[in-house]
């Protein structure tokens, strides 16, 4: 029996996999072949989905974008045997986009059945926590440490030594929270690997709360993800099933549950400390710090709060050592990272690749220039509080340094391409715009500033006075980078100042005439 | 301690402690608009902002814990602009000009309006003017003057807001000056736990809101007003004096409104008051809680509706008099009704110590007679029920205690309506302590909600459900309805717990009933030392000092029995005396001293106006024996006198000879009992706490059930609204929210009886009847019906003639 893959990804589903799943299983037995037909997650080709592939004795021939009307025509033109022809690229794995990435993290997304241990366990699932169940709790936290693994959630921050402040606290009721709050733009990794690859990243929660002692993890899933929540609620009611959480896990002493939150709907409740109340059942608020979450974190109790990314990349470091992963990467900046192309990108998808690849090589290798094919002008990396960078700085390198000393940030990874008709002004308003409907109302900067950004931006565009509104701006940004309570106001102005700073044509002429020179 | 250095000097705090409440205590001017001193930080206006040495950027103080070696910096340039930065974005979106008037987007700065006034700037057309934090913040960070509108067209922000809400008699909230600093919201939650205001929205449209976000009377909002206190804004104001809460005089004094006696700010202006604010220095209970009636309670009569002169009546009609000749002819009239038969004293619970010790020598004195209480009969039920047990009725616990207790036990009718504020302190044991609270009460009280058990006897059962609570405890086999009930008492550790009872205020066979279940309970528990883990508080402010002078001690069940003439101080015996309108109708000489137009007051022979207790200097001694001090904090209206002199004066006018102030009486009454020494050597302070030692028995006595007949159970009890002197002059607007001058109904009576809400019906015994709207509600329980004890005038008191519990048939009346 053949065996054929079409994607149950979301993204995937939202081009229309489901039909095509449905053609497929209509059509073959119609032509008196018995196919299986498995639901992968997706391998992030996202300009291919829906991408069906068809397990060769070669190796998976990949056919995409499929349409459900291509069907019948692809089935008979050898579509289960792996013909090539309309559609057709060949073997998947040499698609160059997949082949030159680096992918530690999402090795299995799309490959494996999601839901399905076995075939998990098959791809070298499960030996990360083999080991970690082998070593003692200090130990597995050193390892992490060393692999030199830092937040992927956007602040970089180490996460080994995360891990060992909540280690050293007293013993007590600990937490894990893994934050899938996805809501930067263009970002998509945690959803991918929640519908494509659930278990590494229970696997990788898990050898978390073994090195912390901590007995209960809670997942925060953004509201806007309920199918990623309905996917991943699925592995965790078969990894419990299967022993694999519960009050031993793996048949270990140790204990470890997860539950599956999801999310208020609200962008800062990605931020730690907002999530934090949010999952106590509050409104989500930020907190000041200290103290931190690692040591007063969820119901008062010493807390993980790691993205799901940086989760992810924990099993894969148990399994093959820190070196491995250390190994992989530039200056401070260990591992691979995985970037989400988006935005007026001709290959949108997931790339990921150890840092040090640069922009140019992301934006222009992986992603094929513009989709638009007209001159790409600006690139924001690092979602919606990231700087808009020029193009003249696109050969600066992935790595959380390299990117601040360029004003810019890394963030969750996510990449959003603007071409030449982009009106940078019309850019730097909507940061502000964004900031003011999506604070928690707690700051006054943050809460108040944004409005009065948006205001003053609406000044300038209007052409009142800009040099007096351009002094005013700044010296909001000013208050607002200072005086915030948290990430969202502070950085706020990243993007307003870099556009100013880059695209500084853009603030002094009325928007119009912007779009008119331009296109012109 | 540390030793921090701010701005050059040297400062001594304690390690740990909020920086920002160090620089205020040290005179250091800090701008915090959201911190409140006490509860955690905040952190939300960004504007206390100092430089601490070490750490990069500027440190909030709110969220900066003092550490030794400390140096901060609070007057560098560069953080006076950040604070002007973060005020003037605050400044950004707050209303500024002529806010109230419709036509303010026809007019622009410096325009004659119509009123012929100058268009004017930011607060000056703001009820809080000269007294809000905003602008006093402006002003010291130098701010005062700052526009943020220079060179735009518009002058005000033009965001629409919610209206503001002035539906409800107590306060008003105006979105459009709030600054979104939460604090009400974090005083509702953390300080009264009431959790009535919340956050709505997100980002820009971010607002505080009550409840799901409508009326503020449509939450479960219950007045306190501890939003208004700690409001930087005229976002949250109090209704009543909005516009003229200005005052010329504040003076620390006593609220009169229950037994807990909370210390007060008065603030009045040309002798009225205008404002309440709880003084956190003056009673360590209420510390800064006050709860509806304190702070409103001031204005529950209008000037113009007291008494403002003596009146003699001629004939049928009351004839104003002058002061002497109102004196002269009530010591005639009260001389010549002695000479026909004896002449009763009745002293009313909110007459001062020194005031009751005036009235109790002239009844002595006088008129060889014991002055007497209409609250005697409940008094003297509540004594001899604790006497009976601990051998006193001066229980030594110590209310401060409640609020770090692990167990608190409540027996009452409804503690958060009686004795509100105290019931905020079982609240914070319950949040803050952990503590596990047994409530046993036929009600459904708010504190139900904060109870780890809560035993619902029948109506008017209370004390003997406590009774048969502490019999479970000594051994008994509790049935299973109480298992959990009995659990937390016998976890009960001395020393954490506090066993509180507010006994019935109408009833006295309920009341000494609860009392005795009480006690019982404390004896079962702690033996020797019960009384040490007991507060009885009574039904008004000043029980325990009218019993300390001798007060309502003696008497019979009925102090209108047997009189030929009665002088009335400041009491209302048709507010807590069954029949006593017809009683006093059958008096011949009646001499009432009152600030309001009572039932005694209208059928008095002579009636000296006196000024109310804020009108008084003098001492209060409250539910635990703590002495507080009342200072003249308003002026009597018109002719009216403060009651001190009027006693003194009518006294005089008697022959005899009494002291001439409340200081000197104090004096007197010190000597009489040398444990109101401490009060009388108070220089400093607004009140000590007498001597009272654990009580020098503790011998369980059974409590007997009270005989019920078959109906419906009349339940009655102080509400929360009701203002005691309005209601003592029948005033239509006593109770203000119009949800107590309803009876309220069970909704298994209600749907049985066929009674919807606003239904008018009647509850009889045959003998006495009450007509009112009904309101239907789960706090009664089935079987019973609630009628607050202030209702039309306190005429439930008729009901309860006999040491049965009332029973009496409810129905929709019927019309002709």
């Amino acid at each position: 029996m053949t065996r054929v893959f079409v994607p149950g990804d979301a993204a995937a589903l939202s081009v229309g996999a489901e039909e095509v799943a449905e053609a497929l299983a209509r059509e073959a037995p119609a032509r008196g072949v018995s196919i299986e037909i498995i639901r992968n997650g997706s391998r992030g080709m996202f300009w291919l989905e829906p991408l069906v592939e068809v397990e060769t004795a070669a190796g998976r021939i990949a056919y995409g974008p499929v349409a459900p009307a291509d069907v019948p025509a692809l089935l008979d033109g050898g579509l289960l045997e792996g013909k090539p022809g309309a559609l057709c690229h060949g073997l998947t794995e040499a698609i160059p986009y997949l082949a030159n990435q680096e992918r530690l993290t999402f090795a299995r997304c799309g490959v494996t059945d999601p839901f399905s241990l076995d075939d998990y366990r098959a791809h070298g699932g499960y030996r990360g926590l083999a080991r970690a169940l082998a070593l003692t709790p200090a130990a597995i936290v050193e390892e992490v440490a060393a692999s030199g693994l830092r937040g992927r959630g956007g602040a970089g921050f180490p996460t080994g030594i995360k891990w060992r402040t909540v280690l050293e606290q007293p013993a007590g009721q600990k937490y894990i929270v893994a934050n899938a709050d996805e809501g930067d733009s263009g970002t998509f990794a945690d959803r991918m690997l929640m519908e494509g690859d659930p278990f590494l990243l229970i696997e990788g929660m898990t050898i978390a709360g073994i090195a912390v002692g901590a007995t209960k993890g809670y997942i925060y899933i953004r509201s806007e993800y309920p199918h990623a929540f309905r996917a991943f609620s699925r592995a965790i009611h078969i990894a419990r099933e299967a022993g694999l959480l519960g009050e031993r896990v793996s048949g270990s002493a140790h204990a470890f549950d997860i539950e599956a939150r999801l999310g208020a709907g609200a962008y800062i409740c990605g931020e730690e400390t907002s999530l934090l109340e949010s999952l106590e059942g509050k409104r989500g608020l930020v907190r000041y710090r200290p103290p931190l979450p690692a040591i007063q974190g969820l119901f008062g109790q010493p807390t993980v709060v790691n993205n799901l990314l940086s989760f992810a990349a924990v099993p894969t470091i148990l399994a093959e050592g820190a070196a491995f992963y250390a190994n992989y990467g530039m200056g401070r900046s260990r591992g691979t990272m995985p970037l989400q192309l988006a935005g007026n990108m001709r290959r949108g998808g997931l790339v990921e690749k150890a840092f040090g690849i640069t922009m140019r090589d992301a934006i222009e290798g992986f992603g094929g220039g513009t989709a638009s094919g007209r001159p790409l002008r600006a690139v924001q990396v690092g979602g919606p509080l990231g700087a808009y960078l020029p193009e003249s700085l696109l050969d600066t390198p992935i790595d959380y340094e390299a990117l601040a000393a360029v004003g810019g940030m890394l963030g969750h990874g996510g990449i959003v391409v603007f071409d030449d008709t982009v009106d940078m002004a019309r850019q730097a308003r909507f940061a502000m715009e964004f900031c003011a409907a999506e604070s928690c109302g707690k700051c006054t900067p943050c809460r108040i500033g944004s409005t009065r950004g948006v205001e003053v931006i609406d000044q300038v565009l209007a052409r009142a006075d800009v040099p007096a509104n351009l002094a005013l701006l700044d010296d909001l940004c000013e208050v607002l980078a200072d005086a915030s309570l948290c990430a969202l106001g502070g950085l706020t102005p990243n993007p307003v100042r870099s556009a100013l700073r880059h695209f500084p044509e853009d603030f002094d002429r009325a928007p119009a005439v912007t779009i008119a020179a331009t296109s012109g | 301690m540390a030793t921090i250095t701010v701005d050059g000097k040297t400062i001594e705090a304690p390690a740990g402690a909020p920086l920002v409440e160090v620089l205020k205590q040290n005179g250091v001017y800090i701008s915090n608009l959201c911190y409140i001193d006490g509860l955690k930080p905040y952190a939300g206006c960004r504007s206390c902002l100092v430089d601490v040495q070490g750490p990069p950027g500027f440190q909030l103080s709110c969220t900066t814990q003092v550490q030794d070696n400390m140096v901060v910096t609070t007057d560098s340039d560069d953080l006076k602009d950040a604070r002007k930065a973060v005020v003037s974005i605050i400044l950004a979106n707050h209303s500024d000009r002529c806010l109230t008037c419709h036509r303010r987007e026809h007019c622009h700065p410096g325009d004659i309006c119509l009123r012929d006034d100058v268009v004017t700037h930011r607060c000056l057309t703001c009820s809080k003017n000269y007294r809000c934090e905003l602008q006093a913040t402006c002003e010291m960070v130098g701010m005062s003057g700052y526009e943020p509108w220079v060179g735009e067209e518009r002058s005000w922000y033009q965001t629409p807001q919610p209206p503001a809400d002035r539906a409800n008699p107590y306060m008003e909230f105006d979105p459009q000056m709030c600054i979104i600093c939460t604090r009400c919201q974090r005083a509702c939650d953390e300080k009264r736990h009431t959790g009535a205001i919340t956050l709505s929205g997100r980002g820009w449209d971010t607002r505080i809101a009550f409840g799901s976000g409508g009326a503020i009377h449509e939450s479960n909002c219950d007045f306190s007003g501890a939003c208004i206190d700690v409001c930087p804004t005229a976002a949250l104001m109090e209704h009543p004096n909005k516009w003229v809460a200005k005052p010329d005089t504040w003076t620390t004094t006593t609220c009169d409104s229950c037994a807990i006696g909370c210390s007060i700010k008065l603030g009045s202006k040309d002798g009225r008051g205008n404002i309440v604010r709880p003084n956190a220095s003056g009673n360590a209970v209420s510390g800064d809680q006050i709860c509806v009636r304190g702070r409103y309670h001031y204005d529950s009569l209008k000037p113009r509706e007291r008494l403002s002169k003596h009146t003699v009546r001629r004939g049928a009609i009351q004839v104003p008099v002058t002061t002497d000749e109102a004196i002269a002819e009530a010591a005639r009239q009260l001389k010549e009704a002695a000479t026909r038969g004896r002449v009763g004293v009745l002293v009313g619970a909110t007459a001062t110590v020194e005031e009751a010790w005036l009235a109790r020598r002239i009844a002595a004195e006088a008129f060889k007679s014991a002055a007497d209480s209409a609250l005697g009969p409940v008094m003297r039920a509540v004594r001899t029920a604790l006497e009976a047990r601990l051998g006193t009725w001066r229980i030594s616990g110590d209310l401060t205690k409640v609020a770090a207790a692990k167990t608190v036990v409540v027996i009452a009718d409804d503690l958060e309506e009686s004795h509100n504020v105290l019931s905020v302190r079982v609240k914070d044991a319950a949040v803050r302590a952990r503590a596990k609270v047994l409530v046993i009460g036929s009600l459904r009280s708010e504190l139900v909600d904060f109870a780890a058990a809560w035993v619902r006897p029948h109506g008017g059962e209370e004390g003997l459900a406590a009774a048969q609570l502490a019999d479970a405890v000594r051994g008994g086999t509790p049935p299973p309805a109480v298992a959990a009930a009995v659990e937390i008492l016998k976890a009960a550790q001395p020393g954490e717990t506090m066993i509180v009872c507010a006994p019935n205020p109408v009833s006295p066979a309920v009341a000494g009933s609860m009392a005795a279940g009480a006690a019982n309970l404390a004896i079962a528990l702690f033996g020797a030392q019960a009384s040490d883990h007991l507060a009885v508080l009574p039904a008004e402010v000043n029980v325990h000092g009218l019993q300390d002078v001798g007060v309502a001690i003696e008497g019979g069940p009925n102090p209108l029995d047997g009189l030929a003439g009665l002088l009335v101080v400041r009491d209302a015996p048709t507010m807590r005396l069954p029949g006593a309108a017809a009683a006093l109708d059958g008096i011949s000489t009646i001499v009432a001293i009152d600030s309001v137009a009572s039932g005694a007051v209208k059928r008095a022979t002579a009636v000296l106006a006196e000024g109310r207790a804020y009108a008084s200097a003098g001492t209060y001694t409250q539910a635990d024996h703590r002495a507080q001090k009342l200072a003249p904090a308003i002026q009597p209206e018109g002719d009216a006198q403060p009651l001190f002199q009027l006693l003194r004066d009518l006294g005089a006018a008697l022959g005899l000879s009494l002291p001439a102030d409340a200081d000197a009486a104090l004096g007197e009454v010190a000597a009489h009992d040398a444990r109101y020494r401490p009060a009388w050597d108070l220089i400093l302070g607004e009140g000590v706490r007498l001597d009272v030692p654990t009580a020098p028995k503790a011998t369980a006595v059974p409590v007997d059930a009270i005989a019920a007949g078959e109906g419906i159970r009349i339940v009655t009890g102080r509400d929360l609204y009701t203002a005691l002197d309005a209601a003592s002059a029948r005033h239509p607007e006593a109770e203000r929210l119009h949800r107590y001058d309803h009876i309220q109904v069970s909704e298994q009576d209600a749907a049985r009886l066929g009674i919807s809400d606003e239904d008018i019906i009647e509850i009889t015994d045959g003998t006495s009847t009450v007509r009112a709207p009904a309101s239907v509600t789960e706090r009664v329980r089935e079987g019973t019906v609630f009628v607050s004890s202030l209702l039309q005038g306190g005429a439930v008191a008729n009901f309860l003639a006999s040491s049965v519990i009332a029973v009496v048939r409810v129905g929709v009346p019927v019309t002709a």
